[in-house]
C-alpha cells in the first residue's frame, strides 16, 4: 500500500512539475518562439505580391469551404441561448435545424438544396423540396403505372404518417414529405421501392472500386426512372386536374384555394416581369393556420 | 523518529527498542519549523493562486458559471497568504536579530570562501574525481545558496506586490515594472522551490519520499556524519554545543 | 457564499422562465404584417440554394422570431426596397440608413437610423467619405458585421434578476394604457435596453476577431491587440467576473457610442490622455472600476506595447515590408513618444534579465541535482557492495 501511494506521489509530482515547467516555459521563453514564427510569417507573406495574396485568400480549398463551413453561432438572449448555424450576412435570425431527410435516396447523392442551374426555377424549387419528395415532380408515371396516389412520409424514418397539415402543423415546419405511389403489377407501392434504395447505396459503398463503365451503367439503372422533363409548376398549381390530390393529403378548403388559386397560376405563368398585384393580400378567411 | 541514512538504503534501520538511547542532532528547532511550516503553506497556496492567471483559456472554460466566485477567492486566498507571509518574514528578521538561536542561525548562514571551495570539490566528488565528499558545517553551500534565494525572492515579490496592491499611488510605468518582476521572480521562486529544495527532501534516494525532518527537526547520527561531518566533530568535541545540538532519545 | 447562492437564485429563476416560454408563449406581437404576403413562400426554410462557392444562401425568415425582434413591426419592403419582381433580381441590398415608414413617437417623424449611420462613417470604423475614401475599405465592418436582429427578451428586470419586478411595473402601465399588446411592446422595447446584449467574453471575442489580425490592422496604421489578453482586465473578463473591463468599458465608456469612436488623438476621445482618468474611474456607470484613480495611473497604457513599439526599437524593419506595413511605421512614428519607447525597452530589458536568470537556473539547479543523484546512487552500490563482500 505504501509502495502504491509513493509511486502515485511520484506521478503527481512529475506531472505538476511537467505542467509547470511547461506554463513557465510559455511565459518566460514563448513571445521569443511567437515572434519567430511572426517574423517568418511577415517575410513569407511580404514576399508573395498582392495579386497573388488575393488569389490565395479566394482560393475555394476542400477544407475551409466545406470542412470548416459548418459554423455554429450561439446567441444568449439571457433567457435562452438561440444556436444556429452561422450564415455569413444573413440578418435574421434562423433557430430552425432542418431535419435533414435521411430516407430518401436522391438526396444522399444531390443534396438537400440541389436546384441551381436555371436562376428562375431553383428558389421555388428548393423551397418545395421540404415538403414534396425529389419522386413527386422528377418522375414522370405513365400509362399503368400511374396512380395518381400520393402519401406523407417522415424525413427520419420513411415510413408513412399522417398528414401534418391535418394535424396543425404550421406550414414551413413539417416533418414529413409528399411522394408519390406507383401500380406496379396491380399493386400500389412507392416509388423509392426497397431494392431501389438498396441499389443506390450498394452503388455509393462501391463507388470508389468501381470502373467508369461500371459508374455510368449504375447511374443510368438509378436514373432510368427519372423522367427527362419533369413536371412543371402548373401541373399541379391548376384548377382542372392537379396533379396532387390536396383534399386527400389533408389540405383544408381555405388552403387548398389558396394553392390552386388564380393568383399563383398567374404569377407562374407571367412569370419574370411579374409584380406582386394587391390582391396577393391574404384576408383573414384564407389567412393559412399559423400557431 | 529519525531519518533513513545512506548506510542501508533505508529499509535496514530497524525501528525498535534499538531506537533507545540513540543520539539524534536537531537541525531545526521549534521556532524555526513552525515558520518554515507557515511560510510552506503561504508559498504553496500563492503559488497555485497566482498561477492560476497564466492558465490557459481553454482550461479557464471549465469553471463555467462559478468562474466569478473562483477568481473573487483566488484574490482574496492570494493577498491573505500573502500578507501572513509577510509577517512571517518580519517575524524571521526579529528572530534572526532578537533571539540567540537566532544570532547563530544568521551567524552559520553567511557566506564563507568555504562555500566556494566545497562546491568546487563536490562537484569533482560528483564526477568522481574525488572519493569522498567535501566536509560540510552546519549549513552547506546548497542550504546557503536557498537561503539566499528565498532572501532575495522573497523580498522582491513581496514588494512588488505591495504595489500591486496599491496601484493607484504609482504611475502606470513603476505598475508595469512590478507585474513583470512580480511574475517573473516568481518563476524564479518556484523553479528554486521545485527544482533544489523538492529534489532535496523528496527525491534524494535515500530521502525518499519525505524527509521529515521539517515536522520532527532531527536528524540520527549517521546521517550527521556523512552530511555534516565538520559540523558533527565541533558538537562532540564541545560539550555546550552538545547542550543545543543534540537530544538523547530515553 | 453568498455569491453562490444568488447565482443559483439567477439561475433558477431563468430555468422557471425558460419552462414557461417552452409553453410557446411569445414575447411582442404575435402576428408579421406581411403585407406584402412575403410568407407564402418565405416561412419554408428550404428556400434557398448553394451559390457558385458553396456557400449556404438562405431566404428563410422565422416570423414567429421576427415578430419578436425590435424590427417586427416593420413590413419586409420597409427594408427590402424595390421588390417588384419575381425572382427579386431587382431588390436592392438593405441600406440600414433607409426611412422605414415608423413614425418616431418624439418627433413624429419618419424614422431611420440615418443618424447612427453618418455618425458611424465619420468614426474610425467608417469608409470616410465618397471625395476621401480610405483605403482598403473591404476590411472596415458593416453593420451586419455586429448587429444581428435584436429579439425582445420576455419580461425580466435589469441584469435579469427579479421577473416579478416586471410583473408588477408592466401591470401598472396597464392600469392606464389598457391596450395589454401594446403595453408589452413598449415596455419590451424599452427595457430591452437595459441589459447587455453580449457578455464582456463576447464583447472581446467580437472586436477581437478583427483587431487581433495583425495584417488587418496593420494595413491601416493600427496594432494588433492581442497584448490585450496578457493583461489583468482580461484575466477578469475571461473568469466571468460581473464587473470585467471589455474593449467597450475603456473605448466606449459612459456617454460615448460605440458608432462614434474617434482616433485616440481626438479631444472627444475617452482615450486622449486628458480624458483617461474620467474612463478608467467610470463614474455614474454600471460597471465600477478605478474610483481612486489618479492621473499617473490613468496615463499609461493598458495593452502593452506591440507592433509599433518593436518596429521602432528593434532592427527588424527589413523583416516588415511592403505598404501595409508603411502605414504603420509611420503611425507609430508619431504615436509613441520618447518616453513611451524608452519604457518599452526598460521592460524588455528586465524580460531579458529574467530570461537569463529563469535559463541558468534550470540549467545549473537541474545539472546539480542531477549529478547529486547519480553520485547518490553510485554510493549506494558501493555500500552495497560492501555489505554484501562481508
Amino acid at each position: 500500500m505504501k509502495k502504491l501511494i509513493s509511486k502515485l506521489y511520484i506521478l503527481g509530482c512529475m506531472a505538476l512539475t511537467v505542467l509547470f515547467m511547461i506554463m513557465i516555459w510559455k511565459v518566460t521563453f514563448g513571445d521569443i518562439v511567437e515572434e519567430y514564427h511572426a517574423r517568418k510569417m511577415n517575410l513569407e507573406i511580404s514576399k508573395i505580391s498582392d495579386e497573388q495574396k488575393k488569389v490565395e485568400a479566394e482560393k475555394i480549398t476542400f477544407k475551409k469551404a466545406i470542412l470548416e463551413g459548418d459554423e455554429r453561432i450561439k446567441h444568449y438572449l439571457g433567457y435562452r441561448v438561440l444556436e444556429q448555424i452561422r450564415l455569413e450576412g444573413h440578418f435574421h435570425h434562423i433557430d430552425f435545424d432542418f431535419k435533414a431527410d435521411k430516407s430518401n435516396y436522391c438526396i444522399e447523392c444531390h443534396g438537400d438544396l440541389p436546384h441551381n442551374k436555371v436562376k428562375e426555377l431553383r428558389a421555388f424549387g428548393n423551397m418545395h423540396a421540404s415538403f414534396i419528395a425529389c419522386q413527386t415532380c422528377h418522375v414522370v408515371l405513365e400509362g399503368e403505372a400511374r396512380t395518381g396516389a400520393f402519401k406523407w412520409y417522415d424525413r427520419e424514418t420513411g415510413k408513412f404518417v399522417k398528414s401534418p397539415v391535418k394535424e396543425g402543423v404550421a406550414p414551413g415546419t413539417y416533418s414529413s414529405k409528399i411522394m408519390s405511389l406507383e401500380r406496379v403489377n396491380g399493386q400500389l407501392q412507392r416509388i423509392d421501392t426497397p431494392e431501389r434504395i438498396e441499389f443506390s447505396r450498394e452503388y455509393q459503398r462501391n463507388e470508389k472500386t468501381l470502373s467508369e463503365i461500371q459508374k455510368s451503367k449504375a447511374q443510368s439503372i438509378i436514373h432510368n426512372i427519372v423522367s427527362k422533363k419533369p413536371y412543371l409548376c402548373e401541373r399541379c398549381h391548376q384548377k382542372e386536374d392537379p396533379l396532387l390530390p390536396l383534399a386527400e393529403l389533408g389540405y383544408p378548403q381555405h388552403r387548398i384555394d389558396t394553392i390552386l388559386s388564380t393568383e399563383v397560376i398567374g404569377m407562374i405563368k407571367d412569370y419574370t416581369k411579374f409584380y406582386i398585384p394587391m390582391m396577393l393580400e391574404f384576408d383573414e378567411k384564407s389567412k393559412a393556420p399559423q400557431d | 523518529m529519525g531519518n533513513k541514512a545512506l548506510v542501508l538504503d533505508g529499509e535496514g534501520v530497524p525501528e525498535t527498542e534499538s531506537v533507545r538511547g540513540k543520539l539524534f542532532f536537531v537541525r531545526l528547532n521549534y521556532a524555526e519549523r513552525v515558520q518554515h511550516m507557515i511560510f510552506a503553506v503561504c508559498f504553496m497556496v500563492l503559488v497555485i493562486t497566482g498561477f492560476m492567471l497564466k492558465i490557459p483559456d481553454s482550461v479557464v472554460t471549465y469553471f463555467g458559471p462559478f468562474g466569478e466566485a473562483v477568481f473573487s477567492y483566488r484574490s482574496l486566498l492570494h493577498r491573505t497568504a500573502g500578507t501572513i507571509m509577510i509577517f512571517v518574514c518580519f517575524y524571521h528578521v526579529y528572530y534572526l536579530l532578537l533571539k540567540a538561536a537566532g544570532r547563530r542561525w544568521l551567524i552559520d548562514m553567511l557566506p564563507r570562501p568555504k562555500d566556494l571551495w566545497d562546491m568546487r570539490d563536490n562537484f569533482l566528488y560528483y564526477i568522481n574525481l574525488k572519493k569522498e565528499p567535501p566536509e560540510f558545517d552546519r549549513f552547506c553551500y546548497k542550504h546557503k545558496i536557498e537561503y539566499g534565494a528565498l532572501i532575495a525572492g522573497t523580498t522582491i515579490v513581496s514588494v512588488t506586490g505591495l504595489i500591486l496592491w496599491t496601484e493607484y499611488n504609482w504611475s502606470k510605468f513603476v505598475v508595469d515594472i512590478a507585474t513583470l518582476v512580480h511574475g517573473m521572480e516568481a518563476i524564479l521562486a518556484c523553479l528554486a522551490i521545485m527544482i533544489w529544495h523538492f529534489y532535496e527532501i523528496h527525491f534524494r534516494p535515500h530521502k525518499f519520499p519525505l524527509d521529515k525532518t521539517w515536522l520532527t527537526g532531527v536528524i540520527d547520527e549517521e546521517e550527521m556524519k556523512e552530511e555534516y561531518a565538520l559540523h558533527y566533530k565541533k558538537i562532540m568535541n564541545d560539550p555546550e554545543l552538545q547542550k543545543i545540538y543534540t537530544k538523547r532519545e530515553p | 457564499m453568498k455569491l453562490n447562492i444568488l447565482k443559483a437564485f439567477m439561475v433558477g429563476t431563468l430555468a422557471a422562465l425558460g419552462w414557461w416560454l417552452s409553453l410557446g408563449i411569445s414575447f411582442g406581437s404575435d402576428a408579421v404584417s406581411d403585407t406584402g404576403n412575403c410568407l407564402l413562400c418565405h416561412r419554408y426554410p428550404s428556400i434557398g440554394r448553394y451559390d457558385e462557392k458553396g456557400i449556404k444562401r438562405v431566404f428563410y425568415v422565422n416570423d414567429k422570431k421576427f415578430a419578436a425582434s425590435v424590427h417586427g413591426k416593420l413590413a419586409c419592403k420597409n427594408c427590402h426596397v424595390g421588390l417588384d419582381q419575381i425572382p427579386h433580381t431587382d431588390v436592392k441590398k438593405v441600406d440600414c440608413a433607409t426611412k422605414c415608414h415608423i413614425t418616431e413617437p418624439s418627433t413624429n417623424q419618419e424614422f431611420s437610423h440615418a443618424n447612427m449611420v453618418n455618425k458611424y462613417e465619420a468614426s474610425v470604423h467608417g469608409k470616410g467619405s465618397a471625395e476621401n475614401p480610405k483605403p482598403f475599405a473591404e476590411d472596415l465592418p458593416t453593420c451586419k458585421y455586429c448587429h444581428e436582429n435584436r429579439m425582445y427578451n420576455p419580461l425580466q428586470g435589469m441584469w435579469g434578476s427579479s421577473e416579478a419586478l416586471s410583473n408588477e411595473t408592466l401591470a401598472r402601465c396597464i392600469g392606464c394604457h389598457t391596450k395589454e399588446n401594446w403595453a408589452r411592446d413598449f415596455y419590451a422595447h424599452f427595457t430591452h435596453r437595459m441589459r447587455r446584449r453580449r457578455t464582456q467574453a463576447e464583447v472581446v471575442k467580437l472586436c477581437t476577431s478583427c483587431h487581433e489580425n495583425r495584417e488587418k490592422m496593420a494595413r491601416h496604421g493600427v496594432e494588433s491587440i492581442d497584448t490585450y489578453k496578457d493583461t489583468f482586465h482580461w484575466n477578469l473578463v475571461r473568469y466571468g467576473v460581473h464587473n470585467a473591463p471589455d474593449c467597450i468599458s475603456c473605448h466606449v465608456p459612459l456617454g460615448h457610442s460605440t458608432h462614434d469612436i474617434r482616433p485616440r488623438e481626438d479631444p472627444v476621445s475617452p482615450l486622449y490622455v486628458f480624458n483617461r482618468i474620467k474612463t478608467c474611474s467610470n463614474q455614474g456607470g454600471i460597471q465600477v472600476c478605478h474610483p481612486a484613480a489618479t492621473a499617473e495611473f490613468a496615463g499609461g497604457r493598458v495593452h502593452a506595447y506591440g507592433t509599433k513599439a518593436q518596429m521602432l526599437t528593434g532592427n527588424k524593419l527589413k523583416d516588415y515590408q511592403g505598404i501595409e506595413t508603411d502605414r504603420i511605421l509611420k503611425r507609430a512614428e508619431t504615436d509613441l513618444s520618447g518616453k513611451d519607447i524608452f519604457h518599452y525597452k526598460v521592460l524588455k530589458f528586465i524580460k531579458l534579465i529574467y530570461k537569463i536568470l529563469i535559463g541558468g537556473t534550470i540549467l545549473f539547479m537541474g545539472f546539480h541535482q542531477w549529478l547529486d543523484f547519480l553520485a547518490v546512487k553510485r554510493k549506494q552500490k558501493q555500500l552495497k557492495g560492501l555489505a554484501n563482500g562481508k
